[in-house]
């Protein structure tokens, strides 16, 4: 299969399990930073402990992908743009009870609204390289 | 009618599974904004070229904070990454149509957001204000709910967990105070 086919099916996986779990619910969302439901935070554990765990697993047994590439095991160290960047992530995850990931999948559930999401993201992202570059001169890492 | 989802014990293993054969088989971690951020650069750039020179260099010479371990990446495998993103769109597609949910509606998230927000307008303002917010954010931090909250803390890195550990802190916070203040 060829490479691009690979990542579009992955998307395809990684959407509709986020669908069909409530991640990409609005309501749900917001129940769960009210801490009304449990849902989404058992959710959130139990895919964090079985990933660790798988993460490790294919550290010891694999250094190179299936499709031929090094597996890229990004660092994401702590530097001075992290906390005033989480700041900034968690108000705008708190009004729109979406993240980058969930406001495509809400898209493709037929709520278009979230496209005005999808836009302020880009934005949001080509404002940060423009204002960085010019301003902060601050690490440039992204989510990768 | 709310939505049915599925138990989120089988959601949180079907999840992992998704990100840990994402790598196994693509030799990415999993990470939507960052996939964001990929897509908006011209298909072959100079970043891309700069981008794959440092790590090459790296990889022989030594490694600085977040840099990824190992070779450089071909730009056609950093291209073949985007059709990620809509593949997600196609999976929330697929979710709604084979679920039986009806709840949903094309002009607001949510019953709470129409109570909210009662006019279209003031949505969509909202939501791309907080897309803004969104976007931003997760670029300075280095990460966003996938890239820090899944892929980060699930290999223990120490910038992961202090940003999960502020945005989670600050959502929930300003979701009380919307809540006490506004009854949203």
């Amino acid at each position: 299969m060829r490479p691009p086919l690979v990542h579009l099916a992955f998307g395809v996986l990684f959407g509709a399990v986020l669908a069909a779990s409530g991640a990409a619910d609005f309501e749900a969302m917001r129940r769960m930073l009210r801490f009304e439901r449990a849902h989404l935070f058992v959710l959130a554990a139990v895919t964090t402990g079985v990933a660790a765990v798988g993460f490790l697993l294919l550290r010891r047994w694999r250094n190179r992908s299936l499709l031929g590439q090094p597996i890229k095991w990004t660092k994401r160290p702590l530097h001075r743009a992290s906390i005033p960047g989480a700041l900034v992530f968690g108000l705008g995850w708190a009004l729109s009870g979406s993240c980058p990931g969930t406001a495509l999948v809400q898209v493709g559930m037929g709520q278009l609204v979230a496209l005005a999401t999808v836009a302020g993201v880009i934005v949001g992202l080509v404002l940060y390289r423009a204002v960085n570059e010019r301003l902060f001169g601050l690490p440039s890492s992204s989510c990768e | 009618m709310e939505p049915a989802f599925i138990s989120p014990w089988l959601a949180g293993v079907l999840t992992a599974l998704v990100a840990v054969t994402y790598a196994g088989v693509t030799g990415w971690m999993l990470g939507v904004s960052g996939l964001f951020d990929a897509a908006l650069r011209r298909r072959v750039s100079n970043e891309d070229l700069l981008a794959a020179l440092e790590a090459a260099t790296l990889a022989q010479f030594g490694e600085q904070p977040g840099a990824a371990e190992g070779p450089a990446t071909a730009p056609s495998d950093r291209n073949a990454r985007r059709w990620f993103l809509p593949g997600m769109l196609l999976g929330g597609l697929a979710w709604r149509l084979l679920s039986p949910a009806t709840g949903l509606e094309w002009g607001t998230l949510g019953p709470s957001m129409s109570l909210w927000l009662p006019s279209l307008g003031a949505r969509v303002g909202v939501l791309f204000g907080s897309g803004v917010l969104l976007g931003f954010g997760a670029r300075m931090a280095g990460g966003c709910t996938s890239g820090h909250g899944l892929s980060g803390v699930a290999t223990g890195q120490r910038g992961s967990f202090v940003s999960v550990a502020v945005f989670w802190t600050v959502a929930t916070a300003l979701s009380a105070v919307m809540n006490r203040v506004a009854g949203r």
